[in-house]
């Protein structure tokens, strides 16, 4: 069932193309199919100078909960951004950002990943999860406008 | 794209040399936001406000989180606010760019928590000579 205040999917692209970004396929919250969400080369440079490790967290375990996520939120209240996304969920495995090995998760802890209303990843980060939803994040019914899947 | 998202990432990030120099600085327009990353460890985040999220390190080390760097949002409108109540931030603003170690300070100014992890990162960003003369875009109109 789509939200009456999203837009139907007839009135924007599943997919996505723009010069200077790249795409990643994500869940739509929409309507639990899938669409692009982009990511700015930028961005990716600025990962790969950070660290191997945050270069193939992205690649894998974000990538992983963009597709798997355990919710999708819109509106960040502590961003002031009403229509943006966060998909949370905990992914599979973690990187060391030192090292770039493969760990297990950060026990404690989910993964946060946040979406602009432009479907722009803009980043992404471990945060405490909740206490008694391990794979929501701290505080999910006051930080987050609504559930949207 | 054809290729997988994993190949682009992994293509890209083969052009790009991992630096061993910290602390980094990243402006991004999308999101309106500046990171600042003092080290390269794992770290996990921690919401202050609007304005500021810190990162803290996954490990302790003598009992302690270090801080490992920070993500401050919305920066333009929160230059623009200082600029309305104090018209002397105008002028630090010079050529549309705002010294970061400026920012940090006015940011200690405002902020309401844990101004004590604010004025850490501030002194970091003062001190080190990768970052104490850099700027950020100020997007404020001359005076």
């Amino acid at each position: 069932m789509v939200p009456e205040d999203l837009p139907s999917s007839k009135t924007y692209e599943k997919k996505l193309c723009r010069n200077g970004y790249g795409s990643v396929e994500a869940v739509d919250p929409h309507d639990g199919k899938m669409w692009d969400v982009l990511i700015s080369l930028e961005k990716v440079k600025e990962i790969a100078k950070h660290s191997r490790g945050k270069t193939l967290e992205l690649a894998d375990s974000v990538k992983q909960i963009l597709q798997t996520p355990r919710a999708v939120y819109q509106g960040v209240r502590e961003l002031s951004e009403d229509e943006w996304w966060c998909y949370v969920g905990v992914p599979e495995s973690a990187y060391d950002y030192k090292t770039a090995q493969k760990r297990a998760p950060w026990p404690g802890q989910v993964m946060a990943i946040f979406v602009t209303d432009g479907r722009v990843l803009y980043n992404w980060y471990w945060c405490e999860a909740d206490r008694d939803v391990s794979y929501l994040p701290k505080d999910y019914k006051t930080r987050f406008r609504k559930k949207v899947l | 794209m054809s290729q997988t998202f994993a190949d682009y990432v992994l293509s890209i990030a083969g052009s790009v040399e991992e630096s061993s120099e910290f602390p980094q600085v990243h402006v991004s327009d999308d999101g309106d936001c500046v990171e600042i990353f003092i080290t390269k460890d794992s770290y996990y985040a921690e919401r202050f406000d609007g304005l500021v999220t810190v990162y803290l390190s996954q490990t302790e080390e003598n009992g302690e989180k270090r801080i490992v760097g920070a993500l401050i949002k919305n920066i333009k409108s929160f230059i623009c606010q200082m600029a309305k109540e104090m018209p002397g931030f105008r002028f630090e603003c010079e050529h549309g760019e705002l010294p970061l170690k400026y920012l940090l300070t006015a940011i200690s100014w405002k902020q309401t928590e844990r101004t004590d992890i604010v004025l850490k990162l501030r002194e970091i960003v003062a001190t080190n000579e990768i970052t104490r003369d850099r700027t950020i875009p100020s997007n404020l109109a001359p005076a």
